[in-house]
């Protein structure tokens, strides 16, 4: 009996789980005295710096950190194995399946949080749901930002496509950069109060949430086709010159550029087209990855467009300013015969339907083997930052643009005005 | 267990117990979509015994070996002062959608099916006076999915691979006690640890340009609960039971990792995630009946409330979404004991079936199980064995899945 017993205990000893494994528990977040030169130099040890606090700065150190923070002589203090709640924001940026990009929860927090922290300047609409009953925000900037002024318009659009994710990221900090530099920079004060800028991130969350969760490389909307296929993409499904070729987009369900069974069959089109039909958009750009081109319409046909001479040239001028910023080239030309046939495709569409300058950016890397849509976390802000820029250039282009069409309207009624008081003296 | 052939009988079914791989069944159903999701039924634990599984998988009022333990701890005791008992199965169950298949990136013609084998269950009680105490491990949640590899060629030549995988699953260890505490009433309760594992891998490959995507993910999970319940003899030949098991969070530490390499490119970028997740597990309670209107027949049916619409998941650091809502499982079996002579020996020999209704949690599709099951069993002296099976379909999904089970306890009395 005593033999069955020790037996049993070896038995259950046995099976019992052996997993120590503790992330935690090798890591240690220890602070160091913030002086001149020292956050350069801890970078270049490869330290993994948390944030700055009360002149301290913090470090998520393992033993090895640690190691080379004594060889340095570099004093420092144990904080403990978690973050205190001063900074959960950025512990949780550390522990993100996305990293340093951008989840549809995490920009749902941070557009909420900008519109507390600049009630003033920012405003976060629900302008619709996707497939999956998910909402899609739009940002909109501008002083008094509570009222629909009579200013120039101008939008922004990310991640039409799910797996680009760098195409979230831009538009977005494009708005954060808007409202924290507002009262600082005179540049970018003069733009902010003369405009209103609509930023919406996240056109497809249903697809980047799929992306992140289950396939890094999935590029359409969540559409369960009736064939038992997934997905539509969305930048084939807008309606001008939808379906026109088999080229420029795809009928085949299964296909990466399947344009769905009707042009603005998708709730994610859908509300684009919504919002588009309530203001007066001056211009556009749709953020994309990868290859480094700026393009314009027409993306259907390799032909020129009316307002070629105006396209290629506001084209270049963007080009121009990014490459001002660190030397990045970007190609730029008409769609369709610079990188390949699109047909409802959301630049065409604007452009088609509402005249207005309209382009598709697509950013780094230039191909495959630098990441193709994938882009490494400390790539984000460089190329927000050289994108900056340009998109600057685009909001001041529609300022301008709506006071060159104000002075017409202006004149149009001017004159009859003017022959009426002739006719009456 | 004096003589020195039963000590070697009982070295053998350890030895058996820990060479035996650790197994799952991959079921997913409804929910299937969400990695979480335990192989066949959301609805565990699972029934561990043979007995248990072909009577409807009934186990709240009646039980002859210690797998109740697990489901309703007062039942211990009433079983003899010493008992042991092992539990093999082989389960088959078919999947639709999982992951990244047929949920866009991997087709498949039909369900995908998958099987497993499993040591799982194995326990032992012991009565000292007036208590009964038990020990035993189970195997109680696998998330195993069939495994799938794709290789596309062109003019010949492979040109890109797609490999996906994911397992895992939740080990238990209860300890239980149960006291008679009025003449016919008896209390049990039992504190639960589980640990356990999940890993899913899927790497891609462009050939040609060398170019290897990979996405991982693992959880190293832990977690304890309570659970319980009360057994009330309403008289010689009914008995009634309630149960409960306290909503509890499976934690887990988890590691994530996404990474595009492109040696040509020199490009080797990577995101890697650490975290604690959370997984909370809902209340469940329920009630049972036993009853014996004859020497001959044995009746015993089970209905257990799952609190699935209290159901969340913290991933890192997201809540994420599980539209569930609570469900009601019930059971009922059928037991016919016969007396069979062999070799020149009585032999007990009962034979059994029974229905169970599982539903899942899951709001859309509402989904269903449907299952028959039955068994057999031969009991002589201080040993029984019982085999069990269980079939049944699913039906709300559109996907017609099935779920097998086959089971095999062994057990001992001393």
């Amino acid at each position: 009996m005593k033999k069955a017993l020790i037996l049993l205990a070896v038995f259950f000893f046995l099976l019992a789980p052996l997993r120590s494994e503790d992330y935690y528990n090798t890591a240690e977040i220890v602070s160091i005295e913030k002086t001149p030169g020292i956050i350069a130099k801890i970078r270049n040890m490869g330290l993994d710096l948390l944030m700055e606090w009360e002149g301290r700065i913090y470090i998520l150190a393992g033993f090895e950190d640690i190691v080379k923070l004594q060889i340095e002589n570099i004093p420092y203090k144990l904080e403990g194995s978690d973050l205190s709640s001063s900074n959960t924001q950025d512990a949780a940026a550390q522990s993100s399946i996305n990293g340093e990009y951008h989840s549809y929860y995490e920009i749902e927090q941070e557009l909420t949080a900008m519109e507390l922290s600049y009630p003033y300047l920012a405003k976060v609409f629900d302008i619709g749901d996707s497939l999956e009953n998910r909402n899609i925000y739009a940002l909109k900037i501008s002083d008094n930002v509570q009222i629909d002024e009579d200013e120039a318009e101008v939008i922004f659009l990310g991640c039409h496509h799910a797996r680009e994710w760098i195409s979230v990221e831009v538009p977005f900090l494009l708005g954060k950069y808007l409202v924290e530099n507002y009262e600082t920079s005179a540049e970018v004060k003069n733009l902010v109060d003369r405009s209103e800028i609509w930023i919406i991130p996240l056109v497809n969350p249903d697809g980047l949430e799929y992306s992140i969760h289950f396939y890094r490389y999935w590029r359409k909307n969540r559409r369960l086709n009736e064939d038992g296929t997934y997905g539509v993409d969305p930048n084939r499904n807008y309606g001008y010159k939808w379906g026109l070729d088999n080229n420029g987009s795809s009928p085949d369900t299964s296909s990466e550029v399947y344009r769905g069974p009707a042009p603005f069959s998708e709730p994610e089109t859908q509300v684009i087209r919504n919002l588009f039909a309530q203001k007066e958009f001056k211009a556009l750009i749709s953020y994309h990855s990868f290859s480094k081109v700026i393009m314009y319409p027409w993306g259907y046909t390799n032909q020129p467009s009316e307002k070629e001479a105006l396209l290629n040239t506001m084209a270049g001028e963007m080009a121009s300013l990014i490459q001002s910023v660190n030397g990045s080239i970007y190609e730029y030309g008409p769609a369709g015969s610079s990188l390949y046939l699109t047909n409802g495709d959301t630049t065409d569409w604007a452009f088609g339907v509402y005249g207005i300058p309209s382009f598709t950016i697509e950013l780094p890397p230039v191909d495959h083997m630098q990441g193709g849509f994938f882009n490494a976390e400390n790539d984000i802000y460089p190329i927000f930052s050289e994108n900056l820029p340009a998109m600057l250039y685009l909001i001041g282009w529609s300022i301008k643009q709506k006071n060159q069409d104000d002075t017409k309207l202006n004149k149009k009624y001017e004159r009859p005005e003017s022959k009426k008081l002739n006719v009456k003296y | 267990m004096k003589s020195p052939e039963s000590y070697s009988t009982f070295v053998l079914l350890l030895c058996l117990i820990i060479l035996s791989p650790a197994a799952a069944w991959p079921q997913l159903t409804l929910g299937q979509y969400e990695d979480e999701a335990p192989v066949r039924t959301w609805n565990l634990p699972l029934v561990t015994s043979a007995q248990s599984l072909s009577m409807g998988g009934t186990q709240f009022a009646f039980t002859q070996d210690c797998s109740c333990a697990l489901t309703n701890p007062a039942l211990l005791d009433r079983l003899p002062r010493i008992s042991f008992a092992l539990s093999l199965s082989t389960t088959r169950a078919s999947l639709s959608k999982y992951s990244i298949i047929n949920t866009g990136v991997i087709p498949t013609e039909g369900n995908s099916t998958l099987g497993l084998y499993a040591a799982d269950f194995a326990g032992v009680s012991l009565r000292l006076k007036g208590w009964t105490f038990a020990l035993s491990t189970a195997l109680i949640e696998n998330y195993d999915r069939p495994h799938v590899k794709l290789e596309y060629t062109y003019l010949g030549s492979p040109y890109e691979s797609l490999d996906f995988n994911q397992g895992g699953e939740l080990k238990n260890i209860n300890i239980s006690a149960s006291h008679k505490i009025f003449r016919k009433v008896s209390l049990g309760i039992g504190v639960n640890f589980v640990s356990g594992f999940f890993e899913k891998n899927i790497e891609e490959k462009w050939t040609q340009s060398n170019i290897t995507i990979t996405n991982s993910m693992s959880h190293d999970f832990s977690g304890f609960y309570f659970n319980g319940g009360l057994l009330l003899d309403v008289s010689d030949s009914f008995t009634a039971a309630a149960v409960f098991r306290t909503p509890y969070s499976k934690k887990a530490d988890s590691q994530s990792l996404i990474e595009y390499n492109a040696p040509q490119g020199d490009t080797d970028i990577k995101i890697e995630a650490s975290s604690k997740c959370s997984f909370r597990q809902p209340l469940m309670i329920g009630v049972g009946i036993n009853y014996k209107p004859s020497e001959n027949v044995r009746i015993a049916s089970d209905c257990a409330f799952f609190n699935w619409s209290e159901y969340k998941v913290n991933y890192f650091e997201e809540d994420l979404k599980r539209d569930f809502k609570n469900i009601l499982k019930i059971g009922a079996g059928i037991e016919y004991i016969t007396y069979q002579r062999y070799f020149n020996r009585n032999i007990e020999v009962p034979f059994r079936i029974g229905a169970v209704y599982d539903p899942q949690p899951m709001k859309n599709p509402n989904s269903q199980y449907f299952y028959f099951t039955f068994g057999i069993g031969a009991k002589y002296g201080k040993f029984f064995l019982d085999a069990a099976g269980m079939v049944g379909k699913e039906k709300g999904s559109g996907d017609n899945l099935i779920g097998q089970k086959f089971s095999i306890t062994l057990g001992l009395y001393l």
